[in-house]
């Protein structure tokens, strides 16, 4: 006889375990500042940086491990949303909601049409063409007047939440999980809907999903300027938030945008949490580095930095193709919820 | 009845470079008919096919469903017309059940994101209908699997409920046949006849006789890209253009075409026959 287990009719994904992923962050957010002290006291503009990548690679996961189109141009869709809003607030002296609001829209426009024009390409091609998009926007912001090129903007409003805690570390890493936090509930609740199922049946087979009425090219665009606008949420957050006394350009360069799709790969783009989870690890694998090497009292370590990521990417590649994400899922108990898919 | 056609299909073509797959073919199909394609190998069976489906702008003419033009794949399956294909392209990422429920609808991306209470209830149905058309096609069991993992016959039947999700009007099979055994095939043309006793049209596309020949009212062949022969499966097969299509031009040339041909031409000097090798005899 069949399993009686598997002759029940499938339910969707139950809140209490979708949003079991949720609460363990929001666990892990709480204790981190716990740790952060005294010595540690690193960790938490480490922390902020690791939220502000989270959410970009957030983003790359469902662009790229979802939908399966590549970008390699995000570095410039957060630098395009942090000036947005630096220069509004800092140039024409908008109140800072406003400069936010600005700058999430203009990106989300931004995404649109590139959108429109490079999303037609596949493969190699949408990979040259959204660097490209990236690279021109890096290069206006290196060399524009408006953005004060090299010299970068100074001394931009610094938004905390409801005002709370200004220029205080444990307030901002706060704020900005609590933004990541948003995101990720937004990102799961969305990848188990039929939103989601659609972005996996266009990355893997664009013609049947269009035979079952899929909008392909409207769905490719959609995830495509969400991933866009996430992007400028952390932009605005780096400008507003997390560096508000100085914005300049390096930060948005080609060298990040490639990055933030390592961060979604060694995350495994698989699943959701992958990004958020390969942010953290590349990001804190810096500060490991360095750390280890005021240890042994050398710079000597920091100089292999690249080369310690890239062996360090390839081994991962070999051994964990699908990334950390799946592993991480294994030690929380079983795989987190998918409709008509038993844990 | 007056009203616009079912499906026409008039003077349509498609040229590749040179090649003429398809070159001024014009069809009607009644509602309700279960009529087959069939033809040798290159006679632009599948380009007609994918035509009709919008999967393929013509390169002249146009297919018209219900008074609409099918100007696209979207476009036809909002029409009415549902299709599968040749080898079965379930989504093999997505579960068995998520691959039938691709095709109930849900797609706000609003109230996905805010998953309100009112939003689950609805999924809840989507998720409980897509699990009764797999019941349908008796696979409600492997909902949960992942749909790379269960075998060819079972995808081919997800396929055909995934199709069913979109409530067809006109239901388009690309060689449903292909690839399975006698067993399967048999039971297949069982469940091709249901769809159709609900109510569905349907137009296949087939290579295997047997399963033509004992299902199709109606029998359509093409030859080089030509209509060649259009009735009743007994007016083909006595068809004299119909053999000599078959066995005419290249001898040889593979095991299907000569199965039509000893099929359909009761006195056919078909190739050397090889029962083991075709077996759907």
């Amino acid at each position: 006889m069949q399993n009686i287990a598997l002759m029940l009719v499938p339910e969707p994904v139950s809140y209490r375990r979708l949003y079991r992923g949720p609460a363990v962050l929001l666990l892990l957010v709480l204790l981190t500042p716990l740790v952060a002290r005294g010595p540690y006291g690193y960790l938490l503009p480490l922390g902020q940086l690791c939220g502000i990548y989270a959410i970009l690679a957030t983003g790359l996961t469902l662009l790229m491990g979802f939908c399966g189109q590549v970008s390699l141009g995000h570095a410039g869709f957060y630098g395009f949303g942090a000036y947005t809003a630096a220069v509004a607030a800092a140039s024409f002296h908008a109140p800072a909601w406003l400069a936010v609001a600005l700058a999430l829209l203009a990106t989300g426009l931004l995404a649109l049409g590139g959108g429109i024009m490079v999303l037609r390409l596949k493969g190699h091609h949408l990979a040259l063409a959204t660097l490209c998009l990236g690279v021109i926007i890096a290069e206006f912001i290196n060399r524009s007047k408006i953005t004060h090129g090299a010299e970068g903007l100074l001394d931009l409003p610094e938004i905390t939440f409801f005002g709370l805690g200004k220029g205080n570390g444990t307030a901002r890493f706060f704020f900005i999980w609590l933004i990541v936090w948003l995101v990720m509930v937004w990102a799961v609740n969305l990848t188990d809907s039929p939103v989601g199922r659609a972005l996996k049946a266009v990355r893997g087979d664009e013609e049947a999903a269009a035979a079952l009425g899929i909008p392909v090219a409207g769905v490719k665009l959609k995830a495509f300027v969400a991933s866009a606008v996430l992007a400028a949420v952390s932009g605005v957050l780096y400008a507003f938030v997390y560096s508000p006394s100085y914005l300049g350009p390096e930060e948005f360069s080609l060298t990040l945008s490639v990055m933030l799709v390592t961060m979604a790969v060694v995350g495994g783009m698989g699943s959701i949490w992958g990004g958020l989870i390969g942010a953290v690890v590349m990001t804190s694998l810096h500060e490991i580095i360095s750390t280890i090497g005021t240890q042994l009292g050398s710079s000597e370590i920091t100089r292999y930095e690249q080369l310690i990521y890239g062996v360090l990417l390839a081994v991962m590649l070999i051994f964990c193709p699908k990334g950390l994400a799946p592993t991480v899922y294994g030690r929380l108990g079983g795989r987190l919820g998918r409709a008509g898919v038993r844990p | 009845m007056t009203g616009p056609e079912f499906l026409s299909v008039n003077e349509v073509s498609r040229h590749f470079g040179g090649h003429k797959a398809v070159d001024g073919v014009s069809l009607r199909l009644r509602q309700g008919a279960l009529a087959a394609v069939i033809g040798p190998n290159g006679a632009g069976k599948t380009t007609l096919f994918n035509l009709i489906a919008g999967a393929l702008p013509p390169t002249s003419g146009q297919v018209v469903f219900r008074g609409a033009r099918v100007s696209g794949p979207e476009r036809a399956s909002k029409l009415g017309i549902a299709r599968t294909f040749q080898n079965a392209r379930l989504f093999q990422e997505l579960s068995v059940l998520e691959n039938v429920a691709i095709g109930l609808g849900g797609l706000s991306f609003w109230r996905g994101s805010l998953r309100l209470p009112r939003w689950v209830e609805a999924e809840r149905l989507r998720l409980k209908r897509a699990y009764y058309l797999l019941e349908d096609v008796g696979l409600g069991h492997l909902a949960g699997q992942p749909a790379g993992e269960i075998a060819f016959g079972q995808q081919r039947l997800v396929e055909f409920a995934r199709a069913m999700a979109l409530q067809p009007k006109l239901l388009l099979l690309d060689e449903p046949a292909a690839g399975l055994n006698a067993t399967e095939t048999a039971e297949l043309g069982k469940l091709i006849r249901r769809i159709h006793e609900s109510g569905v049209t349907i137009l296949l596309v087939e290579h295997d006789m047997s399963l033509v020949m004992g299902l199709a009212e109606r029998v359509i062949v093409l030859d080089r890209g030509q209509q060649l022969a259009d009735g009743a499966p007994s007016e083909v097969r006595a068809n004299p253009a119909v053999c000599a299509a078959y066995l005419g031009g290249t001898p040889g040339q593979g095991d299907a075409d000569h199965a039509v041909a000893r099929a359909s031409c009761p006195r056919a000097p078909g190739g050397t026959p090889d029962q083991g090798e075709t077996g759907h005899a």
